[in-house]
């Protein structure tokens, strides 16, 4: 399953979850989703978002555990 | 006009299905007590009455659940899924029983009045139509409940 990292990246850059949401523009519950790994897709756009504002890769956000893949698989 | 929301179509028929509704459940409570006071014995015909009333009280009840959600603004949900399966379900019981009551019409009571046994049998092909009909939209609901939860939740 994919993991989102979100909050790693967030600690390294020292930002918090309502400044991150105002900046890439989207609202901090639509954040604390994708946080909590409930999202079911991220978008390029938002993503795109991400990477700027926290200065990293795709890859530093997102990552693939190979387990838990029943239960998300639908 | 609007069909959602606070003042949306969907509140105006809540209402007017609550009024059918308990309109019907003083109908069919009084009538008993209305037909003694007239001195009126509807024989076998209160096995049809009261069944099928209760059966269609029981989709009305159903209905005003449903038309609820649209003033909530909430059609694709679970909830209504599950409504308009059960709709589905209490409107094919519905079709069994006007079939039953054509069936002995036909072959107990000898019925030859052509006008009643159609109608019974138009009704049963009826509530089936309605019943398939009803278990189609609960599917789509539920496709489309599935659709909503997936885009709510890509960020």
């Amino acid at each position: 399953m994919i993991i989102v990292n979100l909050d790693v990246m967030m600690a390294k850059r020292k930002i918090s979850s309502n400044e991150l949401a105002e900046k890439i523009g989207i609202t901090p519950a639509n954040l604390s989703v994708l946080k909590t790994n409930k999202g079911k897709a991220i978008r390029f756009s938002t993503l795109n978002k991400l990477c700027k504002e926290l200065k990293c890769m795709p890859g530093d956000i997102l990552d693939y555990q190979d387990k838990g893949d029943e239960e998300n698989d639908d | 006009m609007k069909i959602t929301g606070e003042n949306g179509i969907g509140k105006f028929l809540k209402i007017f299905l609550q009024i059918c509704f308990y309109s019907g459940i003083f109908i069919l409570g009084g009538l008993p007590f209305v037909l003694n006071k007239l001195g009126l014995n509807l024989g076998a015909s209160m096995y049809v009455i009261y069944p099928n009333g209760i059966i269609l009280l029981m989709i009305t009840h159903k209905f005003i659940n449903l038309f609820d959600s649209l003033r909530l603004n909430k059609p694709f949900c679970e909830r209504n899924v599950k409504l308009l399966k059960a709709t589905g379900i209490i409107s094919f019981i519905g079709s069994v029983l006007w079939l039953i009551d054509f069936l002995y019409e036909i072959i107990l009571a000898g019925s030859e009045d052509i006008v009643s046994n159609c109608t019974l049998l138009f009704l049963s092909v009826l509530f089936l139509g309605v019943s398939i009909a009803l278990y189609i939209l609960s599917e789509l609901f539920r496709q489309a409940t599935e659709y909503k939860k997936e885009n709510d939740l890509t960020i």
